[in-house]
């Protein structure tokens, strides 16, 4: 049992082991400065080059966003939490400062109210990233892994009688966790949403910049993008509005 | 077949010969002498037959004219005895920039792929005015001294009440008529002055100008104001106010000969017979300068460019009210200065109170001073019940006689507001939106470490799936040990048997020990022990029971090939005698005798095993 475990660790260990980035963290330790002492605009400076260099955190888009709201650019700010939500989505204060951030946006969508099992449905998703139930599923399955080996291991029946409940719970939870997994796996890799960031965008009815306006949006709103044309795309707002317009106008989240 | 395409070409032709008509360009001008202020209208006329194949009409540059008006184009046709005929014509307001003569060029147009040029026409610019009034009985004269004569009984002067102003301060210009003639008729402003880097508000005056008696450099003059503006600087430095131009129909006497009766000419000179006559004079005024001083800079907060001297009166129209229920903060300002440039002073209200957008309205008086009110209206709606709080609306202005800021602000008003009915989803805005109003957002998150890869997906990482798989084979590996290990203990003597080989062969690496050391009956001893004991473990013979005979049975009721049944005995007879009987030097003979019994054992359970097999 004790190699079983040290193996575990071990390849824990050498799978997920975060590869510190220590010039990343300085310059986001600079920005954390900057933002503390009130250079809002270096402090977005300084994170949106850590962000270029292909890093990510939740804090990292956190800061960002706070620091895009001080300077007024309501869209990008949104973006940003956005994709701190999107990686820490249980995280109370990028929820708090996206719905004060939300609350800035000029246009009201109205949203038809949703089933509530859907409801639950997308809160129970939402609430973790892929990474997150990924870890849920091997922990399940790890745990799935020793109730049979206590079955095969044990002497005393009565072990092995709660080793085979044991394991069939847990192989029932594994496959929820699987399936909760892929369909959270579908949801990232195939709907793309974005924000605004432009300050009034002009939807048109088609991929052109001759057709005709469709409606008007304004920054910050989150669009699902479904359909790319060249440099237009095809979007939908919550409320079930469709219409084209540039790519460059949108921040992907 | 060709007279009649003959007849068909000189057919053609007739018609063709109807169609032409002449077409030609003309230039001409209202007039060919004007004076230096005056318009000249330039027009280029097409005519033609077909006046919509004319195309691509080009002005000539009218280099040392200004364009006032035009191109501005008119068309006519007109139908005489079925020939259709018209005329296009472009034309000009021009006025000149100079005095002389000037020629303006030429125009184009194309007509079906010719192109028509209009002759050139010369323009000649006198000073003054060269063009009659429309009193007919009336002689122009235009020379200089006449002008000069009238330049002196009558100008134009122009009074700012100060040279240096800050900023924002009210300058007053006044523009005086000085006369000693008679003005004939209406006088007309030719130019009005240009206040540029000022806002002006211009001052009421009566709208018949009334004459007053006054005294300048020693003579009586009829003095009139014109016109009065309120001018505000609105940058500093040094700027001017460009003269204003004024076209007077002046009355002057026109001389007659000395006849020597000087009672008869007095009577004659008299205007009532009318021998005077009118004239046009232009009077310009003369250029103000203004030095404008740039405000202090210790600006306070509130201060938004007013300056001037005012007072703030504020009135809510309700103490308590409820949720929703809009109230009025209406405030004032009073006071003197550039009322209209205004700017509405911010109500910064407390977290669940919201206000539109204000509403605002002056209402100045314009004379002497221009002053006023600004009235601003804010309309302010509680969302949250409780005693709330409207902080006074503060305002600056640069006082001028104190050369110093002044904040002037209202009291602020303490207000009850009661839970209101209804829901409390206003324009939009659901409750938890309304508490977020006052909300700021938290506090950036410190802790610089979690950084990883963007699109770092757990899934993606080779890592992963090996520790997923592993401890799968592990266990499966760990099962499979587990039952085989059960099945043996169950069973002792198939344990014995798997394990008589290496058994067997660990007796003979200690036998090899032994040989190496030389004591020979230890290493036959341990052969012995070898090969005996692989035999017990094979046969499944108790110890106990153990005999050469019995094992030698076992072995051909195996199907053990009767050589090897020999050999075996043999051998162990050999191990059995030397033990008790040790030979001189027997290194070769305990080598042999491992080798044989090494050989021995593999045979036996080869043949063992491919039966068992078989």
């Amino acid at each position: 049992m004790h190699k079983l475990i040290t193996l575990i660790l071990f390849f824990a260990c050498v799978g997920f082991s975060v590869s510190f980035a220590s010039t990343e963290e300085d310059l986001m330790a600079k920005g954390n400065q900057l933002y503390q002492s009130g250079n809002f605009e270096k402090a977005a400076d300084m994170y949106q080059k850590v962000v270029d260099s292909g890093y990510e955190s939740p804090s990292l888009y956190f800061n960002l966003g706070n620091a895009y709201y001080r300077l007024g650019k309501t869209g990008f700010s949104i973006l940003y939490y956005e994709k701190a939500a999107k990686l820490a989505p249980s995280d109370e204060d990028i929820s708090h400062n996206l719905a004060i951030v939300n609350n800035k946006i000029v246009d009201k969508l109205d949203i038809l109210p949703t089933f509530f099992l859907f409801k639950w449905w997308e809160s129970i998703l939402m609430s973790f990233t892929i990474s997150g139930w990924a870890w849920f599923a091997y922990s399940f399955y790890i745990i799935v892994l020793i109730s049979i080996g206590f079955y095969f291991f044990s002497k005393s029946q009565l072990t092995q009688k709660y080793a085979v409940y044991s394991t069939g719970g847990f192989l029932i939870l594994l496959i929820i966790t699987s399936v909760l997994l892929s369909v959270r796996m579908n949801r990232e890799l195939n709907v793309k949403n974005g924000i605004i960031i432009e300050q009034a965008v002009n939807v048109k009815s088609s991929p052109d910049d001759k057709s005709t306006d469709a409606f008007i949006i304004h920054e910050g709103i989150k669009v699902r993008m479904e359909d790319k044309v060249n440099d237009w795309v095809r979007i939908r707002l919550r409320d079930g509005k469709v219409g084209w317009m540039q790519e460059k106008d949108l921040g992907v989240i | 077949m060709n007279r009649l395409k003959l007849t068909y070409i000189v057919l053609f032709l007739i018609c063709s010969c109807r169609i032409v008509l002449p077409q030609s360009l003309t230039a001409s001008a209202s007039s060919n002498k004007i004076g230096e202020s005056d318009q000249v209208e330039i027009s280029f006329t097409f005519s033609g037959p077909d006046i919509n194949s004319a195309t691509g009409f080009k002005a000539p540059d009218f280099g040392s004219f200004l364009t006032i008006q035009g191109p501005n184009q008119s068309t006519s046709m007109q139908i005489i005895n079925g020939a259709v005929s018209g005329s296009l014509t472009y034309s000009y307001y021009l006025r000149p920039r100079g005095i002389g003569k000037y020629a303006i060029g030429s125009a184009y147009i194309n007509y079906k792929g010719t192109t028509l040029k209009s002759s050139p026409i010369t323009i000649e610019v006198v000073k003054g005015s060269p063009k009659p009034t429309n009193n007919g009985n009336t002689v122009t004269d235009n020379s200089a001294t006449q002008n000069q004569e009238i330049a002196k009984n009558l100008f134009i002067r122009a009074f700012a009440d100060k040279q240096k102003a800050y900023v924002g301060e009210q300058v007053t210009i006044t523009y005086k008529l000085y006369t000693r003639l008679s003005i004939a008729a209406q006088m007309q402003v030719s130019k009005l002055p240009q206040y540029q880097g000022f806002w002006c508000e211009e001052l009421e005056t009566p709208n018949n100008i009334s004459f007053a008696v006054e005294n300048y450099e020693g003579k009586q003059y009829r003095v009139g104001i014109l016109k009065k503006a309120a001018l505000f600087p609105s940058q500093s430095g040094e700027l001017s106010v460009t003269p204003m131009e004024l076209n007077v129909p002046v009355q002057i006497q026109k001389k007659r000969k000395q006849t020597g009766n000087s009672i008869f000419d007095d009577f004659f000179n008299d205007p009532f017979f009318g021998n005077a006559e009118t004239v046009n004079y232009d009077a310009k005024s003369n250029t103000i300068k203004i030095n404008a001083i740039p405000l202090p800079e210790n600006k306070p907060d509130y201060f938004k460019g007013a300056v001037g001297q005012y007072t703030i009166i504020s009135e809510l129209d309700k103490n308590t009210t409820k949720t929703n229920e809009p109230l009025s903060l209406k405030v004032n300002i009073f006071g003197s200065g550039n009322i209209s440039l205004l700017t509405v002073p911010d109500l910064n209200l407390p977290a669940g109170m919201e206000k539109y957008d204000p509403k605002s309205s002056d209402q100045i008086t314009r004379q002497g001073r221009i002053s006023g009110k600004k009235s601003i209206e804010y309309l302010i709606v509680p969302r949250n019940a409780g005693r709330k709080e409207i902080p006074p609306v503060k305002f600056s202005y640069f006082d001028v006689a104190k050369k110093s800021y002044v904040t002037i602000s209202t009291p602020p008003y303490t207000i009850n507001v009661e839970q209101g009915s209804g829901d409390q989803n206003y324009a939009g805005l659901s409750k938890e939106d309304i508490k977020l109003l006052g909300d700021d957002i938290r506090y950036i998150k410190t802790s610089t470490g979690g950084l990883q890869k963007t699109g770092n997906i757990v899934l993606y990482n080779a890592g992963f799936w090996t520790a997923a798989i592993l401890p799968l084979f592990f266990l499966i590996g760990a099962v499979m040990w587990k039952k085989r290990e059960d099945k043996l203990s169950g069973n002792v003597q198939l344990l014995r048997y798997r394990k008589a080989q290496r058994i067997s062969q660990k007796r003979l690496k200690t036998a090899k020990e032994l040989m190496t050391a030389g004591k020979q009956p230890e290493f036959y001893g341990e052969i012995s022990l070898a090969l005996f004991g692989y035999l017990e473990d094979k046969l499944h013979i108790p110890k106990s029971e153990f005999t050469l005979e019995r094992a030698s049975e076992e072995l051909s009721k195996r199907n053990v090939d009767g050589d090897l049944i020999g050999k075996i005995i043999t051998c162990a007879e050999k191990c059995e005698y030397i033990r008790f009987a040790p030979v001189e030097d027997g290194t070769t003979e305990m080598n042999n005798m491992y080798n044989d019994t090494e050989k021995l054992i593999i045979d036996v359970e080869r043949s063992i095993s491919v039966k068992r097999h078989a």
